[in-house]
């Protein structure tokens, strides 16, 4: 080794050194964002049509916007502290109206709103952006809303019969991982079908000048589904539809018109049409990149009040003010920070240190002394604390076992010892407050009536069961009401718990897989009224997700969505409720209360019943102010 | 001195000399290798405090359940959250309830012997061994064994219902977190001494097989030793247990009989077998020429005699020295785990657990101290203790020293 | 050199081998485990996975054509993430792990040594003893017990820095500290003691009787002797400090690595935490290879093991 390299060799080291230090230092600041919030957790994906959750929600409404919109209605609180939701309004829609009986709604779009890439948004952006949602290759969670309209059912369900009018996939996608763009489309009248759904042939009608020639000659073409496990001789397709143009009651009329159609009158379409799993997508960002590399930074195509700029894994989503909104002038935050921390006291302790300005989430045993502060705001909310049980796992498939674990929940003590904050223990599913709706209820907290219970289901005294795992998401709050839980079943049913929990995501995707016992679950309702809470569970909805189904159930939505009676219509779905909690599929524990913490230098903060709130709406006084 | 003693002849006889040689050879006592260490680690204060308070810990650990301590995992909500130490009386309704519970069960057993055999007494032993499982010993602590069972039964004649007050406090769901300290101390030195145990054994009995097969068994062995030891192990362990936590897996383990505490055994045992193999193999290579592994060869033992019979015995002075370095690792690993969540879960309780529950009790409104202080501490004065004694025991044992 | 640089790129190779197919193997021969047909997997995920990991080919063809695409650095889809690949992780996690890891080393190097030498120089003086106190309490003390000790001194009673989270240069501050302090002991340590032994060499009392004042003596010539331990100490210690990190970053809520990777273990994403332990590995060879490069160089009685 020669003299020279060892001479030289500890400067290089300290060179190396003084750079890696700098580097280290310019990579540890970020500018600061005007108003950084908790969002909870890492949210799962931006794509409207795929969220489900609150997390998700909250970017999902800053970066996109539907045709209508919920704001809180300006105006200060009630006694309760809580300001009512203003009717649905004032998104791209510029005006709507609705035909006397109720089934048509017809949505004026304004000229004035953009994608971020300068186009216009228009309705045909909408028509397309429904119809990937209810695409059942899409999987999304929550096309169920819309099958208010007419054909939206049997589009999502691929429901077809010999004789309608169906749309054909062939398989030369250009990418067969990504749905879209889609294959050739192939449209005709199906002629015979097997019991399997699996091999069809069609009778396929030609296209001129861009209308199906319904009446015309059709070739006979024959085809089998590329997942059939008998296949056929026929063309290899993806998918058997029934023909979207001809059935599904959606339509644009003119660029800036869409006519949609319902099966029903339905009172609450419009607040499911401001709700974001209808928002739009951007067809020409999603056919280029493909799902779900569209919503990154650098490909997404969004039209709300803003951008993505970037999203940083577990630490945080930022987003900025976009200047092509057509409403910008109201929007006051330029740089807007949506961390994703799971632990409550670290939220709690950012809040306090004044690096977060509103925090969704605060340790629980810390409320009764957080309760007296002027920033800690509480409402009630229209939210029910559930535990969902898989019914096909056992011992969760009998009945009487259910119920016994219901009624060996001291509820009571959970909302006044854990949650502290003025939780409503339930007995319903539904929440209270919904203006003539009575509520069923479950067994009450009945210990000695729970192990009568689990005797006659042959359990005595806890012998035989095998042991049942809760799950939860991860947060200190969830696992102290499960540690509750799992020691009120030992306690009082000798059953044996153990309890594991997931990041928001994992959890997601494993409740949908239904891949647990039991687990923790929320459910806020979209709309104000009852049937967003029972609906969830129809026999197969997406958002049942725990394998339970009943027809005469079923049978009784389905009614109720038909009824125009509203007095009947809610006692129709009373008696739902009576078999939901008869049946327990899930065990309701508590209703919420909204509980955010903002700081003074916030305004237009305003709690209400939804706990909606809007970034574009909240005004921040600088820093140091 | 042999010297100074009158040799035969003249007016001592032969015998004379003999006995006075042997008198001054009883005389001077022969010094072993570990009255010698022990002498030299007496004079080690630090050394000798550290081994007195983990004496102290582990009788403790152990006797936890004959220890008048409140229940680890009862809850108790309705005033009992979030309290500062404090001296005010506890008790535990033991004695009434295990009373209650004996005289069902002897009242069971009375009418099952009475009866004939058959479906009947088959039907009161079910009932019987239900009503086994609803002791309140079961209710107050979490499913214990036989013995444990036997010595908490042992603390309510003794002790009746009086308990420890909380003198460090209550937790977030009112639970004693004295008694969560004990029984946590369990987990985690039952956890440090066994899997430095499994370590043991892997790593001398492979350290020592290597060593003395030596040529090219002894090179691929150590080739294997060396890949592995590049590995990061801690990355891969987290990896190993993140594959075995996996339901179905868990399961069927389970039904074997191999709980999750079980698995730590064998995985953090797994990763701190490698310095011990190669320590151990260095030892027996140099002992291998020895003459006394020369006359047992001669003699006719076999290989695995000789390895174990005489090689690992005397390896055990330098085994011992990696010892006291292993099983402060091994609990820090442990706590390490259970700190990060795939340790041992509840109701099980482990101190790295305690300290992971306590710093989500601090917050700048309210600062729960005691909940993180007391088990923070724990683990620190431990790992301290055993640092100490384990260099005090290197020092005592270094060969260099003998007898200064 | 050059042999022994070959030498070493060839056992890491090797070494990342045997995770690698130890890792192929144990996920898929697990029966109930993530490859296995039985498991639900969601739609989205399963696609990425399908194609990437193409399991209707022999396992054989699975096995190498993932190894080419592992050694192509393109280490697939996360097994629970939809919307991140295994290397996007990554590449958003290190910079945060390596920047707390940088200043984590600064601070272990900058404290420890100096704290090494003033206590070798003033031996046995008050300096000498606390010193050496708060050394051994860093290194005995887990570094989870002592940064929760620190949070709850540095943040909440004397608030002096924030709680947690990442962006600003104060929130890296603390977590640094803390995640160096057990380093920065043992260097103490070790400095110390590589001090003392060159302090009583002769040619240090030559310096002295030449004339040269105290800190001359001890920076131009002893250190040079002193640093050789603490050198090859690096290693150990970027492994020490690459394992702690994963604590610490869960306490501070920082977006590094090692936060991720337990994230993974935790919620069983395998893909993304078998990518992450070979690059855990990976990071460790350079690291030691460095320093024993370093030490050939330092040292010159040294020579580099060929």
């Amino acid at each position: 080794m020669s003299h020279k390299i060892r001479t030289i060799f500890p400067c290089l080291v300290l060179v190396v050194g003084a750079m890696a230090m700098v580097w280290a230092v310019s990579f540890g600041t970020l500018p600061r964002a005007d108003f950084a919030f908790n969002n909870g957790d890492e949210i799962k994906t931006v794509d409207p049509a795929k969220a489900t959750g609150v997390p998700e929600g909250r970017v999902i409404n800053a970066l996109f916007e539907g045709l209508l919109r919920q704001h809180p209605l300006e105006r200060a609180p009630d006694e309760h502290g809580i300001v009512p939701l203003a009717p649905a309004t004032r998104g791209v829609a510029e005006s709507y109206s609705i035909s006397d009986d109720g089934r048509i709604y017809t949505f004026h779009l304004r000229s004035t709103a953009r994608w971020s890439n300068g186009e216009p948004v228009t309705a045909e952006d909408f028509a397309w952006s429904w119809r990937r949602m209810l695409h059942p290759e899409t999987g999304s969670q929550y096309a169920y809303q819309l099958y208010y309209v007419v054909g939206a059912e049997a589009y999502n369900m691929s429901q077809v019969k010999v004789g309608d009018q169906v749309e054909v996939e062939l398989e030369d996608r250009e990418n067969p991982q990504q749905l879209f763009p889609r294959g050739t489309i192939l449209r005709g009248i199906l002629t015979g079908m097997d019991d399997a759904a699996e091999n069809f042939s069609v009778e396929v009608k030609e296209e001129k000048a861009g209308q199906i020639d319904w009446q015309g000659d059709g070739q006979l073409r024959h085809f089998t589904k590329v997942t059939a496990e008998k296949p056929g001789e026929g063309e290899r397709c993806y998918h058997l539809l029934p023909d979207f143009d001809s059935h599904v009651g959606i339509r644009v009329t003119a660029g800036d018109t869409l006519v949609v159609t319902l099966n029903n009158r339905t009172p609450y379409f419009t607040d499911l049409v401001a709700f974001y799993p209808l928002y739009p997508v951007n067809r020409k960002c999603v056919e280029q990149h493909g799902s779900p590399n569209w919503t990154k930074p650098g490909n997404i195509v969004s039209n709300g009040p803003f951008l993505l700029e970037f999203r940083r894994i577990r630490d945080r989503v930022r987003m900025i003010r976009n200047p092509d909104y057509w409403n910008a002038g109201i929007v006051d935050l330029q740089v807007v920070d949506a961390l994703a921390i799971k632990s409550q006291t670290t939220s709690l302790n950012m809040y306090i240190n004044g690096q977060l300005d509103w925090t969704t989430t605060v340790p629980n045993p810390i409320i009764p002394d957080l309760r007296d502060r002027p920033d800690f705001k509480t409402a009630p909310m229209l939210t029910t604390y559930f535990y969902r049980l898989n019914v096909e796992r056992p011992p969760l498939d009998n009945v009487l076992v259910r119920q016994a674990l219901n009624m060996a929940i001291d509820k009571k003590k959970i909302v006044e010892k854990v949650t502290k904050a003025g939780q409503l223990p339930a007995r319903s599913f539904v929440p209270p407050g919904l203006p003539g709706f009575k509520s069923a209820l479950c067994g009450e907290f009945n210990p000695e009536r729970a192990r009568q219970l689990l005797a006659e289901a042959g359990f005595e005294n806890g012998r035989g069961l095998p042991r049942i795992e809760i799950l939860y998401n991860t947060s200190e709050g969830h696992r102290d009401i499960a540690q509750v839980i799992q020691q009120d079943w030992k306690k009082n049913l000798r059953i044996n718990v153990i309890l594991r929990n997931l990041e928001w995501g994992t959890f997601l995707d494993t409740l949908n897989e239904t891949d647990y016992a039991v687990a923790r679950s929320g459910w806020i309702g979209d709309y104000a009224d009852a049937n967003t809470f029972l609906d969830m569970f129809v026999t197969g909805g997406t958002n049942n997700e725990t394998n339970w189904g009943n027809s005469e159930y079923d049978q009784l939505i389905k009614k109720a969505g038909k009824e125009k009676d509203s007095e009947r219509r809610l006692e129709i779905l009373h008696q739902a409720e009576r078999i939901l909690m008869d049946e327990m599929p899930i065990i309701p524990i508590y209703f919420y209360r909204s509980i955010n913490m903002v700081q003074d230098r916030v305004e237009g903060f305003s709690a209400n019943i939804q706990d909606i709130h809007p970034l574009h709406l909240l005004r921040v006084r600088p820093h140091g102010e | 001195m042999a010297d100074q003693i009158k040799p035969a002849g003249g007016d001592r006889s032969q015998l004379e000399y003999y006995a006075d040689l042997l008198e001054e050879a009883q005389r001077i006592k022969g010094i072993s290798l570990w009255k010698d260490a022990w002498r030299r680690l007496k004079k080690n204060r630090p050394a000798m405090v550290s081994m007195v308070f983990l004496i102290l810990l582990s009788l403790l650990a152990l006797l936890t359940p004959l220890l008048p301590l409140q229940s680890p995992s009862e809850q108790n909500l309705d005033d009992g959250q979030f309290l500062g130490p404090s001296l005010a009386a506890a008790t535990l309704p033991l004695s009434k309830e295990l009373a209650d519970h004996d005289t069902a069960v002897e009242a069971l057993i009375v009418q099952r012997n009475e009866v004939a055999p058959g479906p009947e007494q088959q039907q009161l032993d079910r009932e019987i061994a239900a009503l086994q499982q609803e002791s309140p010993l079961s209710q107050y602590w979490n499913n214990p064994g036989p013995i444990t069972r036997s010595l908490i039964r042992l603390r309510a004649t003794l002790f009746g219902d009086w308990c420890f007050p909380s003198l460090c406090g209550t937790d977030n769901l009112g639970r004693d977190v004295l008694s969560r300290l004990f029984w946590g101390a369990r987990v985690s030195l039952v956890v440090g001494i066994v899997a430095t145990l499994v370590s043991l054994l892997i790593g001398v009995s492979y350290g020592a097989t290597a060593g003395y097969l030596g040529g090219r068994v002894d090179a691929i062995m150590m080739r294997i030793v060396d890949v592995i030891y590049s590995v990061p192990f801690i990355f891969v362990v987290i990896f190993l247990i993140t594959i075995l936590s996996e339901e179905s897996i868990r399961e069927s383990l389970n039904d074997i009989g191999i709980d999750q505490v079980m698995i730590f055994y064998v995985v953090i045992g797994a990763i701190y077998w490698l310095t011990m193999a190669r320590v151990v193999r260095g030892q027996v290579i140099s002992l291998k020429n020895e003459q006394f592994v020369e006359a047992a060869r001669v003699v006719g033992a076999s290989p695995r005699r000789i390895i174990f019979r005489h090689l690992v015995p005397n390896v055990m002075g330098i085994v011992i020295i990696y010892l006291t370095l292993t099983i402060p690792a091994v609990m820090r690993f442990e706590a390490f785990l259970s700190f990060l969540g795939l340790g041992v879960s509840p109701p099980d309780v482990s101190w790295g657990l305690l300290v992971n529950e306590g710093l989500q009790d601090i917050t700048p409104v309210k600062i729960y101290w005691w909940t993180v202080t007391f088990s923070g501490l724990s683990l620190a004065l431990t790992l301290f203790a055993l640092s100490f004694l384990g260099d005090g025991m290197r020092d005592a044992l270094d060969p260099r020293m003998k007898n200064r | 050199m050059a042999r022994f640089l070959v030498k070493r790129l060839g056992w890491m190779l090797l070494t990342i081998w045997v995770v690698y197919t130890v890792s192929f193997f144990l996920m898929r021969a697990v029966p109930g485990g993530p490859f296995s047909s039985e498991k639900k997997i969601p739609p989205a995920i399963k696609r990425n996975i399908e194609a990437r990991y193409k399991m209707d080919r022999p396992i054989h063809e699975q096995y190498f054509s993932h190894l080419w695409s592992t050694i192509c650095l393109d280490l697939g889809p996360s097994y629970k993430l939809e919307d991140y690949t295994v290397n996007e992780v990554i590449a958003q996690g290190f910079p945060v792990s390596a920047s707390l890891g940088i200043f984590a080393m600064f601070f272990a190097l900058t404290v420890g040594l100096t704290s090494g030498v003033i206590s070798a120089v003033h031996r046995n003086s008050p300096y000498d003893l606390s010193f050496m106190l708060m050394a051994t309490i860093g290194i005995a003390v887990p570094n989870f017990v002592l940064a929760s000790i620190a949070v709850v001194l540095f943040v909440f009673v004397w608030p002096i820095f924030p709680a947690a989270g990442w962006g600003q240069l104060s929130q890296i501050i603390l977590p640094a500290i803390c995640l160096g302090a057990p380093f920065a002991g043992y260097i103490a340590r070790l400095t110390r003691t590589g001090m003392l032994e060159v302090l009583g060499m002769d040619y240090i009392r030559t310096a002295y009787a030449k004339g040269l004042g105290t800190r001359q003596v001890v920076v131009r010539h002893a250190l040079r002797g002193a640093l050789l331990p603490v050198v090859s100490y690096l290693g150990p210690a970027t492994a020490g400090i690459l394992s702690g990190s994963l604590v610490l970053e869960r306490i501070f809520a920082l977006p590094g690595m090692g936060s991720h990777f337990i994230e993974a273990a935790t919620q069983r994403d395998y893909t993304l935490a078998m990518g992450m332990v070979l690059i855990y590995t990976v990071l460790l060879f350079v690291m030691n290879t460095l320093v024993d490069l370093s030490y050939s160089i330092i040292d010159p009685r040294v020579e580099v093991e060929g």
